[in-house]
C-alpha cells in the first residue's frame, strides 16, 4: 500500500479538501475530497488520492474531480469517485463505472411495527434465505431464454410488469424508471448472457446484502412522512447488482477499449483507466451495453423484491405489502444536463443525489429531494438522505454510496474470526443467515469506515440531508 | 526460480503474485493458482473434461488478463475449473494450455474478474514475475 502523504493540498472548509491541478504535470483539473479531519487521513493511507489524481489525466474531464467520504483505493477509479466528462471530447470509461455495473440499492417499507415482526424473525430469515438466492453464480428463479433475456435487457423492470413481478408504483419509484432508454442487447456479448441467463433474482456474493431493519431514528420528520417513514418500523435494504452479466461487460469493454486507445490518441496513467471518445464507435457501444446490464441489474433488484414480498406473505400475514420506497444506484455512467452543459457523469461507488427542483426526482418526492439510501456495513446502520439542489453544484449531483472499506479482507479475517463476528451480532440481537465463516471475517464492521461519521459529512457538505438510521434485525449475506 | 504464486492483501481486492522460470511456466501457474481458488468455493464434484484452452490479446499483460478470465467465465457459466495445466504454445500475443479439469458442485470462487490495474509481467535472466489485482 502506498500512502498519498506528499501531495499539496488546501482545506477549503471543514468537510473539503481541494487537490490544485498543478499537483501533477498530467493533471488537466483539480481534484476535491469530501472528508473531515479524520476520514481524510484514512483516505490518505493507500492509492485512493493518486487513483484519483488518475482520473483528472483523462481527455474531456471536467473540474473538480471528486471523491466522496467513503473513498478508498479500487482499480483504475476509487471507490467513492465521481468524474463528469463533455459529451461532445470527453471520454467514457468501463473502470470509471465498475464491474458490477448499476450495484445498488433499494428500499421496501412494510407498513407495519418491527416489533410485531420480531417474533417471527428465525421464520422470516430461513424463508428469505431459501427464496433469494446467495452466492457466486448460484441460479434465480428466473431462467431466461434468449428472447426474453433480450427483452428484459432492453426493458428492465417494466419486463417484469407483464410477469407479474412488479408494478407501475415500482417503476415509478426506481431510478430512471427502472430502464435506460439508451439499452442495446445486442451490444451485450453472448458470454455475458450465458453468464447472466440463470441470475435475476439472486444476491451474489461479497458486501451484497439483504437486510430485515428497524427505523431507529428519524431526524426530519416532515421528509420521513414523505417517504412513509416512522421510529420504529420494519423495512427491507437490499444491496445487489448485474451479477455476472455486468461483470462480464465490463471485462469485454475494457479489453475492447485498451485496444483502440492509441486509434484514438489517448494515453492513460493506468491500464484499468482504458476508455473510448464518448461520441465514438466503441464509446457508443460500451454506453448501449452499460445500460442494458443497468437494466438487468434493475430487474434483478425487482425479481428480489417480488420473493422478498411473498416471503413475508408467508410468514407474516397474506395481507401485508412492501412498498418500494426507492431504488438507486452507486456504480454507473449517466449522460446528464450540468447548467449548460450536457456531461457524462461516471459515479463509481457514489449515489446520485438530485435534489427538489430536478425533473428527474418522482413527483412523490418533489418537495423533499430524491431519496439516497446509504447502506452500512454489516450490523451497524444505513442511513436514509434525500439529495440537495446544493448537490448539483457541489458534486455534480452525488453524494456518498455507504461506509466504505477501511481493511483489506485477509486483515479482517486476521483481526476477527467469522464464528466471533456471529457471536457479536447476535449478542447485538442481528440474526445472520446464508454467510459462511469467511465472508463473515471479511465483511464485519470493523473493516468498514465510521458510516455515521461519513453521512455526518455528507449532510454537512449539504450533498444530501439525513431523513432516518436504520438498525438490521436480520442480515442475509451474498 | 520454481513456478509459485501467493495470493496478496488488497484494500478491497485480491491481488495474485506468480514467478516462474519462464513465460510459458507462468501462464501454466497462473492456471493452477486461478483454478484452485475457483474449486476452492466451487466445491470439486468429480472429474472435469480435459480441455484446451486459447486466448489471444494485444501484449503479455493483457494474455495474462484475458487467460485469467477465460478461466472466470468456464467456472461461472460452465462449472468447470482446471485442475492442471501445461503451455503448449506461448508467445507475447498467444498462448493454448492443455488443461485437465474438475466439474463444479456449486457456485464457484469469489473472483469475478481480473483487472489491468497495477498489473505487471517482467522478465530477467532468473525468470518471470507478474502482479495481477483480481476483482472479488
Amino acid at each position: 500500500m502506498t500512502a498519498d502523504l506528499a501531495l499539496p493540498y488546501t482545506r477549503l472548509d471543514p468537510e473539503l479538501v481541494e487537490i490544485p491541478a498543478r499537483a501533477r504535470a498530467d493533471m488537466r483539473v483539480a481534484a476535491r475530497v469530501y472528508a473531515d479531519d479524520a476520514l481524510w487521513d484514512q483516505i490518505r493511507q493507500d492509492r485512493t488520492l493518486g487513483q484519483l489524481l488518475n482520473v483528472a489525466t483523462l481527455p474531456g474531464v471536467v473540474e473538480p474531480v471528486l471523491a466522496m467520504p467513503d473513498a478508498h483505493e479500487g482499480y483504475g477509479f476509487p471507490v467513492g469517485g465521481v468524474a463528469a466528462f463533455r459529451e461532445k471530447d470527453g471520454v467514457i470509461s468501463p473502470g470509471g463505472v465498475g464491474y458490477d455495473i448499476n450495484c445498488g440499492v433499494r428500499l421496501l417499507a412494510t407498513g407495519r411495527p418491527a416489533d410485531a415482526i420480531l417474533p417471527r424473525l428465525p421464520e422470516l430469515m430461513h424463508e428469505l434465505s431459501r427464496s433469494v438466492p446467495s452466492g457466486t453464480g448460484r441460479g434465480g428463479a428466473l431462467s431466461l431464454e434468449r428472447d426474453d433475456l433480450d427483452r428484459l435487457l432492453a426493458e428492465g423492470c417494466g419486463y417484469l410488469v407483464e410477469r407479474g413481478m412488479a408494478t407501475p408504483h415500482d417503476l415509478e419509484h426506481t431510478e430512471a424508471g427502472g430502464a435506460l432508454a439508451a439499452a442495446d442487447p445486442d451490444a451485450v456479448s453472448p458470454r455475458a448472457k450465458q453468464r447472466g441467463h440463470d441470475q435475476v433474482g439472486t444476491l451474489g456474493s461479497g458486501n451484497h446484502f439483504l437486510e430485515v431493519q428497524r427505523v431507529e431514528r428519524v431526524f426530519d420528520d416532515e421528509a420521513a412522512a414523505a417517504l412513509g417513514l416512522g421510529v420504529g418500523d420494519c423495512v427491507v435494504l437490499i444491496h445487489t447488482g448485474s451479477r455476472g452479466l455486468g461483470h462480464q461487460v465490463c471485462t469485454d469493454y475494457v479489453k475492447q477499449m485498451d485496444a483502440v486507445m492509441r486509434r484514438h490518441e489517448i494515453r492513460i496513467p493506468d491500464r484499468e483507466l482504458a476508455c473510448a471518445p464518448f461520441d465514438s464507435p466503441e464509446g457508443k457501444r460500451y454506453f448501449a451495453a452499460m445500460c442494458a446490464a443497468a437494466n438487468f441489474a434493475f430487474a434483478n433488484r425487482q425479481a428480489i423484491t417480488h420473493a422478498v414480498r411473498k416471503a413475508f406473505r408467508s410468514v407474516v400475514g397474506k395481507d401485508v405489502t412492501l412498498r418500494l420506497v426507492y431504488d438507486v444506484t452507486h456504480n454507473m455512467a449517466k449522460l446528464e444536463q450540468h447548467g449548460r452543459q450536457r456531461l457524462v457523469v461516471h459515479r463509481k461507488g457514489a449515489t446520485r443525489a438530485f435534489g427538489p427542483s430536478h425533473p428527474e426526482t418522482p413527483a412523490r418526492y418533489r418537495a423533499i429531494g430524491q431519496p439516497v439510501l446509504i447502506p452500512g456495513s454489516m450490523g451497524t446502520a444505513s442511513y436514509v438522505l434525500v439529495g440537495t439542489d446544493a448537490a448539483m453544484e457541489r458534486s455534480f449531483g452525488s453524494c456518498c454510496h455507504g461506509a466504505g472499506r477501511a481493511m483489506s479482507r485477509g486483515a479482517a479475517r486476521r483481526f476477527q474470526s467469522g464464528p466471533d463476528v456471529r457471536r457479536a451480532l447476535e449478542a447485538k440481537g442481528i440474526l445472520v443467515v446464508g454467510a459462511g465463516n469467511q465472508e463473515l471475517a471479511e465483511e464485519a464492521p470493523h473493516a468498514y469506515k465510521d458510516v455515521d461519521r461519513v453521512v455526518d459529512v455528507v449532510h454537512a457538505a449539504r450533498l444530501a440531508r439525513k431523513v432516518a438510521r436504520l438498525v438490521p434485525l436480520g442480515v442475509l449475506k451474498g | 526460480m520454481t513456478a509459485r504464486h501467493e495470493f496478496v492483501d488488497h484494500v478491497s481486492e485480491l491481488a495474485l503474485r506468480i514467478e516462474a522460470p519462464s513465460w510459458a511456466d507462468l501462464l501454466a501457474e497462473a492456471v493452477r493458482a486461478v483454478g484452485a481458488e475457483l474449486t476452492r468455493e466451487g466445491r470439486p464434484a468429480g472429474p472435469g473434461a480435459a480441455r484446451t484452452i486459447e486466448v489471444e490479446s494485444v501484449d503479455r499483460e493483457a494474455l495474462l488478463v484475458d487467460l485469467i478470465n477465460e478461466l472466470i467465465f468456464l467456472a461461472e457459466a460452465e462449472r468447470w475449473a482446471p485442475a492442471a495445466a501445461d503451455t503448449v504454445d506461448a508467445s507475447d500475443r498467444r498462448a493454448r494450455m492443455r488443461c485437465a479439469g474438475v466439474a463444479l458442485a456449486g457456485p464457484p470462487s469469489r473472483i469475478k474478474a481480473a483487472t489491468f490495474h497495477g498489473l505487471s509481467v517482467r522478465a530477467d535472466e532468473t525468470g518471470t514475475t507478474a502482479e495481477v489485482i483480481l476483482d472479488v
